[in-house]
């Protein structure tokens, strides 16, 4: 009797797992490089998001070992994501086709409408941190550390 | 079929209830079938309670004042009713109950596939219902079992226990459901293949799947609103930029299936009692098994219906209300298929029958006025009135509750041993019928005149139809009460039933009643489909008498 | 069914057929259980995706209080964290438990690397003011959606850190049978299950970096 209920030959080695985390490294390089070099809002999120995605589907099929699992496993992480992208979905579907005063106050589907005028300005002073955490120096009068 | 006999020398070894003995025993079991019967206990309680609590609601509402209590502890009592119901009866009862019991008897199994899991969802149970049932005490949250923000964040009651406990029920919930996937996929006998397993099973497998998909949603969306209302995160309130729908939208994304998760197992019920008491295969077994799985898939569609008028777009409530009308085709291909069962089968009348029938009659009801409310206009009119009431529990006590008493009695041989009293039984059937739509027509009726939901008082002209509601809900509870009551009386005068008093041929009743502290002697080997009365249904009960 | 139990007697429950199916059982068991911890994390996805929506500038403006150094290092970090556990789980099936226990050891001190290194950003954004909801009181930024940013920041990661947190745990235990060399070619589940969530969890940080971080 032998305890694994994959097919032999199909299991994978350490080399290979080296060349996935590899790739994950690299994936994530890219994910900071395009960050960088500021693209347009839609671009931004298109790439980080589509990454992501690369790098999950990776990690699910090599770490996770869906590559050697028979059917169910690979059924079940594919409708988990269908019902997290069903769930998603149809709750921005509502949002975005509301009645524009029916979303939060001062939300986006308010910006043509005439009480936006009214909403508390964005405001970004002292400019924002960008990477590495302030010193003690530069807090905001009134609070300390 | 080749399983032994159950009049064999291997089955003369303790039945499961027997073998051992003592508190402790039942406390530390990891059986199957004790799981079930512990489950029957607890659920009973639960529903003994949010009876009392319905009850009490009714006779509130005999006069249109003030009769028995104030406003403030009529929202708890509704609140309690609704979350003790739900949480702690109706989802729990049959896959905790004959989903236990007879998952692995129907598919040849000695057990599920992890009973200490199994074992650690009744310690959840009662942790969840201890929890929640504490704080309604404490508290008494007064939001309604759905704890619609910003209500429910602002209010001055105690909400986070219940919260809490209602997460700790989910999870319970959650644990039952993983089993019961992982049993039918993994521990199905030789010969039971997946056209082979019976339609309780095929129901329970479809409930699992929503009970894993949904319930997680459920549980941290009650953990935002307990931390919303513990610390002001603010993930719900307007004034910082939250949106309230949006506790509509993950509550209903769960809160909608969950209602298959009451439904799914009570059409399994039914599937396995019309069976037998017709002594004729299902027809169209594929199509009963497979719009189990279809009702599962769809009611993931469709929880935008209960927020037609809450602000949520038109367009999305147009969307929401037509891929309801899905479910009412799923649920028709079953009832279909029932009624064409029942054709030329040889009928025996007796009470799991009688409840079945009524299942048929308050489903159809209850599912018709479902396809009304799924209009959108037509809900804009009935939205938050008696009418919502009256149709949802057409469904969740006409429907399950039918279901539910059809399974106990007719599983109440295979589980305990004993025959109840036929007669009865049939009285109970009719006073419970009568009460219930006693209870619930006048309430349809009230909700088309415009009396909401969810007050105390109402204006006088709606007294007579109220009377009428209160004194068919006194003749329901007095039904639940002669059920209990020669049920008990028989496990201890009860006659023995025989290892099959109906003479079904579900995979079931292939073991003694009560079955053996170990299912089967032996693997079972399953060589033909369940229900297969072959020899034609006059015949069978030619042999059987 | 004689033959198998013989094979492995203690492991094999009698409920079983045989230890294939068992483990089987187990596996899929517990991808069940990753599908229920996946639509746990839905829903704050959700409400992310939605209040992304409503407040695109209030939530581009306050991701920039992210530290995003410490956010690429936790990912550098739990991304070769699961490179260890998957080898353990291969040193596993081979039955080199010392090898499984120097890799989980490893493992663990990533998962207290990560664990402090947001330690430290909770720390920051703590002394800065920078929080969820009501208790936002920083004086840098303010406008519509800014608390929202940090009441889901804080949700998600909180979550996820408890994840990392039991994860740890799950690991701990799985290094301690280990040492005592339980594990081999017919039995490693353990192992493999508590690589499986250990993934699981690396896995949604690979989806909370970008959208908490740089977007």
């Amino acid at each position: 009797m032998t305890a694994a209920t994959h097919s032999e030959g199909k299991h994978l080695g350490p080399a290979q797992y080296v060349m996935v985390w590899a790739a994950l490294m690299v994936l994530t390089g890219v994910t900071l490089a395009v960050w960088k070099m500021e693209f347009s809002y839609a671009a931004r999120v298109g790439i980080a998001l589509g990454v992501a995605l690369v790098k999950s589907a990776l990690v699910a099929i090599f770490f996770m070992h869906l590559w050697e699992e028979r059917g169910v496993a690979r059924l079940v992480l594919v409708v988990s994501g269908l019902m997290v992208t069903l769930l998603i979905g149809f709750t921005l579907l509502d949002n975005a086709t509301r009645f524009p005063y029916a979303n939060p106050p001062y939300s986006e589907s308010w910006k043509d409408e005439p009480w936006q005028k009214d909403a508390p300005p964005m405001q970004a002073e002292p400019p924002p941190i960008r990477t590495a955490p302030k010193s003690q120096a530069e807090h905001p009068a009134g609070h300390k550390p | 079929m080749s399983p032994s006999p159950a009049s064999s020398p291997a089955y003369n070894t303790p039945n499961y209830l027997n073998a051992e003995k003592g508190v402790r025993s039942w406390l530390t079991t990891l059986d199957h079938k004790r799981i079930g019967v512990m489950y029957l206990a607890l659920t009973l309680f639960g529903f003994f309670l949010g009876g009392v609590f319905a009850l009490l609601i009714r006779i509130e509402l005999l006069t249109p004042g003030p009769t028995v209590m104030d406003a403030m502890t009529y929202n708890r009592m509704f609140t309690l009713h609704g979350v003790i119901m739900i949480f702690l009866f109706m989802i729990p009862a049959i896959p905790g109950i004959f989903g236990n019991f007879f998952i692995p008897l129907m598919i040849g199994a000695q057990d599920v596939a992890f009973p200490r899991i199994n074992l650690l969802s009744v310690y959840l149970y009662l942790l969840g219902a201890a929890i929640a049932v504490w704080g309604m005490i404490q508290g008494g949250t007064d939001t309604g079992w759905t704890f619609y923000t910003p209500y429910s964040t602002t209010t001055v009651t105690t909400v986070a226990p219940v919260l809490l406990g209602a997460f700790i029920l989910g999870m319970g919930s959650i644990v039952t459901g993983l089993n019961f996937i992982v049993t039918v996929h993994t521990m199905r006998a030789p010969g039971v293949t997946w056209m082979r397993l019976p339609l309780f099973v095929w129901a329970m497998y479809a409930t699992s799947v929503i009970q894993v998909l949904a319930t997680p949603v459920l549980g941290m969306t009650l953990l935002l609103v307990a931390f919303e209302k513990v610390f002001g995160f603010g993930i719900f309130d307007p004034a910082r930029g939250g949106d309230p729908i949006l506790f509509q939208h993950l509550f209903w994304f769960y809160s909608h299936p969950a209602v298959y998760i009451m439904i799914l197992p009570a059409m399994g019920v039914v599937s396995e009692v019309v069976q037998s008491a017709a002594r004729k295969n299902m027809f169209g077994y594929k199509a009963v098994a497979f719009s189990s799985l279809g009702i599962a898939f769809v009611g993931f569609f469709v929880w935008g219906h209960h927020l037609f008028t809450s602000g949520q777009s038109t367009f999305a409530s147009g969307v929401f209300g037509v891929l309801s009308m899905f479910v009412g085709l799923f649920t028709a291909i079953k009832v279909f298929n029932w009624t064409a069962t029942l054709y030329q089968g040889a009928i025996q009348v007796s009470a799991p029958f009688v409840y079945f029938m009524g299942f048929l009659y308050f489903l159809i009801f209850g599912g018709l006025t479902g396809i009304a409310l799924s209009t959108v206009s037509l809900d804009v009119h009935w939205q938050d009135t008696y009418f919502v009431v009256a149709h949802f529990h057409f469904i969740m006590v006409g429907g399950t509750i039918m279901a539910f008493l059809a399974g106990l009695h007719y599983w109440w041989p295979k589980m305990f041993g004993k025959m109840y009293s036929e007669r009865w039984a049939l009285a109970a059937s009719v006073l419970v019928m009568v009460g219930f739509n006693a209870t619930f027509i006048p309430q349809f009726l009230l909700g088309n005149m415009g009396m909401p939901r969810r007050y105390y008082s109402y204006p006088e002209q709606f007294q007579a139809l109220n009377v009428a509601s209160t004194a068919g809900a006194s003749l329901l509870g007095f039904g639940f009460f002669l059920i209990l009551f020669y049920l008990v009386a028989s496990l201890a005068k009860g006659r023995a039933s025989g290892p099959n008093p109906w003479f079904s041929r579900g995979y079931e009743w292939n073991t003694p009643s009560p079955p053996n502290l170990l299912n089967f002697p032996e693997t079972p080997v399953i060589d033909r489909g369940p229900h297969e009365y072959q020899d034609g249904p006059a015949a069978e009960v030619k042999h059987a008498h | 069914m004689h033959t198998d139990a013989a094979a492995a007697p203690s492991r094999l429950a009698h409920h079983f057929p045989d230890m294939k199916t068992q483990e089987h059982a187990a596996r899929m068991g517990m991808w069940l259980f990753l599908s229920t911890e996946i639509l746990l994390f839905a829903v704050l996805f959700t409400a992310y995706a939605l209040y992304r929506f409503l407040f695109p500038v209030g939530f581009e403006e306050a991701s920039r209080l992210a530290h995003v150094a410490m956010g690429a290092t936790n990912t550098v970090v739990l991304i070769t964290s699961s490179l260890t556990v998957a080898l353990a789980i291969h040193y596993a099936r081979l039955g080199e438990n010392r090898k499984v226990v120097g890799l989980l050891a490893v493992t663990i001190l990533f998962g207290v690397t990560f664990m402090v290194l947001k330690g430290v950003e909770y720390h920051h954004h703590w002394v800065d003011g920078q929080l969820p909801g009501r208790m936002y009181h920083f004086a840098g930024l303010s406008g519509p959606g800014v608390s929202m940013y940090f009441a889901l920041y804080f949700l998600m990661t909180g979550l996820h850190g408890l994840h990392v947190l039991i994860g740890m745990g799950l690991l701990s235990w799985v290094a301690f049978r280990a040492m005592r060399g339980e594990f081999g070619p017919n039995y490693s589940t353990p192992v493999e299950l508590s690589g499986l969530y250990w993934h699981l969890i690396d896995l949604i940080w690979i989806f909370l970096f970008p959208l908490l971080y740089l977007l």
